[in-house]
């Protein structure tokens, strides 16, 4: 057991996986994976009881270069697989990292419902307004009239509001960072990852490759801390903050405590005393079955 | 006709509008007449609205073993109009119809026997117009001869909870039933039920809740699913009562979104099940091919319907054979399982969980609407006799570095359970290297294909050996393969057709995905004719075995959106022995 407990000391000290991160030079999502990395490591948290999970794009590749017990999925997905590790084995901590479109787009549908339910678990977008991986289309919060590879002519919808949707759809902890401000972020991590139930983090990521509008300059022209004195437990004043339009705000919008989904469902289990041996269940089904006889 | 010119068994289908009881009516005799030891087979389509709509319930009872539905009605009782002109020419020769004068008029040219039954009358005298439905129940335990006490003892089950003046109007209802049917008992004594064979303790099921039952005896510990016809009451059986084992149980937003879940869960350590039909194995194509390529156990219950599209959702096809084999991006290893009635729908979920855990891939169930909703008087499930098998973990003790994806002769690695030191892996979609990490070479890419798909090798290599899907007739020169739930009414065209002299064998394998193609051959080899019968278009299965075992079989096809008779496939084996 010794061992065991030595693997676990030495795994705190190194997050970093083997598998190099594939990302451009430039790349704003390097400075969310160091910030990650030293959150995990301000957390303590062992690699043996992190799971990050992920769908496809540049900025889901992130699980591949942290150690843990992961998941790369596939496109819009993160979300949901993300509950099922978090039902299935409430101890893990879990991380669901991704890209605007992936979760804005193709996995919209599932965040209202993970947001409902408030499982705790952490989801962090890295949002470059494009679709990094695919070289550089249109993405759900690219700016109105931005031209793309696939609007030669300028976008012709204005980018949806995140911060403002993960309000209403209940998330319990609505931050905002910005992939340069490091200190920050890594701060914002910790305290989503001290937040029992469903966390988010909007991270302005730039992509220097494809998106030639929301630059870095762009955003540090514009990126302002949220006033000290904002009370994140009042909804309305988070809504207003997410409103505005030519301020970038950063910090933490909103938190809440919440009842969690496992909790809950672990209730459900408990009230019927779920968790008893093998035998007794045998027994149990045996009884269901004279239900149907 | 057995020795006293009693009918065997009886076939009773009662048709009436949605919402006038037409089911609790035909599930009070059938549960009266499963707990008096009778077998019964039970069959229904559901108007698509909650009320309106005409509703049926049939239902076959013998006091021998039988196997399917049953073909020809021996009685109508008919509500209404509707059921009289949509049901009555499923009459057979010497059928009898029952009717509601008030409400029902047969046409001129009805030529079977008719008898009035005043179901609204008697219902009114009894204080309430709704229990029609008891008046017939009542008239037909009397015609069937049904233990009266049994059905009395259901309704009190059903009606207690309503208060003391609804279930006292239901019994009344009921009883006047039984009264009336007495002028008419001389003349239908042909349709009384002999004594029961054999007292076994039975359990009576719908082939969705021994598929539920099955999940729970596997060991399911996570359902996710999202309501569709017919598969919603496995997730609403699992809903019920898998936390009473340590489950849990989610309705999701889409079934997307539920096979993610379940794969989730499955990564951490769940056994996971997840219910739908054609339209959401649709939605959840991508994701299959994730678990396979991930090496996941999952297990997919697709209850089929009639397609394309939304298509006749209360009705039956076995058309997503192709989808569940074939199905999805890229070439993706998976086993295909079809129960072939409802005591198999529960051994054959256990096994469906047993192989997911063994050759850690999706696993697909493929039930369909008749066997979802059909409800069998079974021997109660022997519990004793399962075996339950567990995912391979590696040795966590172990120094040497974790290979989630080693390449083996098997190609079957142990799978590390989240929570172990040392043996951190991600699951990965991207084609990768033995450790899990994205590696597109041409040489990892076909070792990796070549590993995935050599556990189907392994399983198909061992359903070689197992014969318990064969039913070899000596001196047979006609074979009948089927799958799934056709099994019945192939069984009892094999008698009628034995009773005639033609003797024919069956072949009804269990797994569909992989096929032990040598076996098959062998089979198929000692046969002058083999015809395959399915219920959908293209002769899917047919097809199959051409392309995988090289043999053109006769199809026998039916794709109207009710099951096979028995007498349908008969008929084809009257045809072929010419
Ligand atoms: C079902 C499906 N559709 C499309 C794709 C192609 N695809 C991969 S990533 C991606 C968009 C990526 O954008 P985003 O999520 O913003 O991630 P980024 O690359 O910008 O980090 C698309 C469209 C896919 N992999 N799967
Ligand atoms: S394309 Fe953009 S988002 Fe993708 S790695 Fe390069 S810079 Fe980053
Ligand atoms: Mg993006």
């Amino acid at each position: 057991m010794s061992e065991a407990i030595e693997k676990i000391k030495q795994a705190k000290l190194e997050y970093k996986s083997d598998v190099k991160p594939t990302w451009c030079p430039g790349c704003g999502d390097y400075g969310v994976l160091a910030s990650f990395i030293k959150a995990l490591g301000e957390l303590k948290i062992p690699t043996h009881k992190l799971s990050i999970v992920s769908g496809i794009g540049c900025s889901s590749r992130f699980p591949h270069f942290v150690k843990g017990y992961n998941l790369h999925t596939v496109h819009g997905r993160a979300l949901p697989v993300a509950l099922g590790v978090k039902i299935a084995n409430p101890e893990l901590e879990v991380f669901v990292i991704g890209g605007d479109g992936d979760g804005f787009a193709i996995g919209g549908g599932h965040i209202p419902h993970v947001a409902r339910r408030n499982p705790d678990m952490v989801y962090i977008i890295l949002d470059n307004a494009i679709y990094g991986l695919t070289k550089g289309q249109v993405s759900p919060t690219s700016t109105l009239t931005m031209t793309t590879t696939t609007t030669p002519y300028g976008a012709l919808e204005p980018p949806l509001n995140p911060i403002m949707l993960l309000l209403a759809y209940g998330a319990s902890f609505v931050a905002r960072g910005f992939s340069s401000n490091t200190k920050q972020l890594t701060q914002l991590i910790v305290e989503a990852t001290r937040h029992r139930g469903f966390a988010v983090i909007q991270v302005i990521s730039p992509c220097p490759t494809f998106n030639m509008e929301i630059t870095f300059d762009f955003v540090r022209e514009r990126v302002v801390e949220i006033p000290p004195k904002h009370d994140p437990t009042n909804k309305l004043k988070a809504f207003e903050l997410a409103m505005v339009q030519d301020k970038i705000y950063t910090g933490i919008f909103y938190r809440e405590e919440r009842p969690t989904f496992e909790g809950n469902l672990d209730k459900i289990v408990s009230k019927f005393d779920g968790n008893i041996d093998e035998l007794s269940k045998k027994e149990r089904l045996e009884k269901l079955f004279e239900q149907f006889a | 006709m057995s020795e006293n010119g009693n009918l065997k068994d009886v076939v009773v289908r009662i048709g009436g509008e949605g919402g006038e009881g037409v089911m609790s009516a035909g599930e009070i005799l059938t549960y009266s007449a499963a707990r008096s030891s009778y077998r019964v087979f039970t069959f229904r389509t559901f108007p698509a609205e909650i009320k309106g709509g005409l509703a049926m319930y049939q239902f076959r009872v013998s006091p021998y073993d039988i196997f399917s539905m049953g073909d020809k009605l021996h009685i109508l009782m008919a509500f209404n109009q509707e059921a009289f002109d949509n049901y009555s020419s499923a009459l057979a020769e010497d059928g009898v119809l029952f009717y509601d004068p008030a409400e029902c008029k047969p046409l001129d040219n009805f030529t079977r026997k008719k008898y009035e039954v005043p179901l609204k009358e008697l219902a009114m005298a009894s204080g309430t117009h709704l229990a029609k439905n008891m008046v017939a129940t009542g008239f037909l335990s009397a015609v069937l001869g049904i233990p009266i006490e049994e059905s009395e003892k259901q309704i009190a089950d059903k009606f207690r909870r309503k208060g003391e003046k609804l279930l006292q109007q239901n019994l009344n209802a009921f009883r006047s039933g039984v009264e009336y049917a007495q002028k008419y008992l001389d003349e239908l004594k042909r349709f009384r039920l002999g004594k029961p064979e054999g007292k076994d303790k039975r359990v009576i099921l719908s082939g969705n809740q021994a598929i539920g039952f099955g999940a729970i005896a596997a060991g399911c510990k996570v359902a996710v699913g999202y309501p569709i016809t017919p598969a919603s009451p496995i997730l609403e059986f699992l809903a019920r009562h898998l936390p009473k084992f340590g489950g849990k149980v989610i309705q999701n937003e889409d079934e997307i979104s539920a096979l993610a879940t379940c794969v989730g869960a499955s990564y951490a350590g769940a056994k996971v099940l997840t219910p739908t039909s054609g339209p959401g194995l649709a939605l959840m194509t991508e994701l299959i091919t994730y678990a396979s390529m991930a090496e996941l156990p999952v297990v997919i219950v697709d209850v089929q319907r009639a397609g394309p599209s939304t298509g006749m959702p209360s009705k039956t096809e076995q058309t997503d054979l192709y989808h569940v084999v074939f199905g999805g991006p890229g070439e993706a290893p998976r086993i295909v399982v079809a129960p072939a009635h409802v005591s198999d729908c529960f051994y054959q979920t256990v096994k469906a969980f047993n192989l997911a855990e063994e050759y850690q891939m999706p696993v697909i169930i493929l039930s369909d609407q008749v066997l979802a909703y059909q409800t069998e008087a079974i021997p109660k499930p022997n519990l004793e006799s399962i075996e339950v098998v567990n995912r391979l973990e590696p040795d966590y003790e172990s120094q040497n570095s974790y290979l989630r994806y080693k390449i083996t002769e098997t190609g079957l690695a142990p799978i590390a359970v989240p929570g172990h030191p040392g043996f951190e892996y991600i699951a990965p979609g991207l084609e990768h290297n033995e450790r899990g990490a994205p590696n597109y070479t041409p040489k990892v890419h076909t070792e990796m294909q070549k590993k995935r798909f050599r556990k189907l090798d392994v399983l198909a290599e061992k359903l070689e050996n197992e014969n318990d899907d064969y039913y070899e007739v000596k001196g047979a020169k006609i074979l009948i393969v089927a799958w799934g739930s056709t099994y019945g009414a192939v069984r009892e065209a094999i008698e009628k057709a034995e009773m005639n002299g033609i003797k024919v064998s069956h072949y009804h394998p269990r797994i569909l995905n992989p096929l032990p193609k040598r076996k098959i051959r062998n089979i198929i080899g000692n046969y002058e004719k083999v015809i395959v019968v399915e219920q959908n278009y293209n002769g899917q299965f047919a097809n199959i075995l051409r392309t995988f075992v090289d043999y053109n079989p006769i199809k026998l096809n039916n794709y109207g959106g009710i099951p096979f008779t028995s007498e349908e496939i008969y008929n084809k084996i009257i045809e072929v022995a010419k």
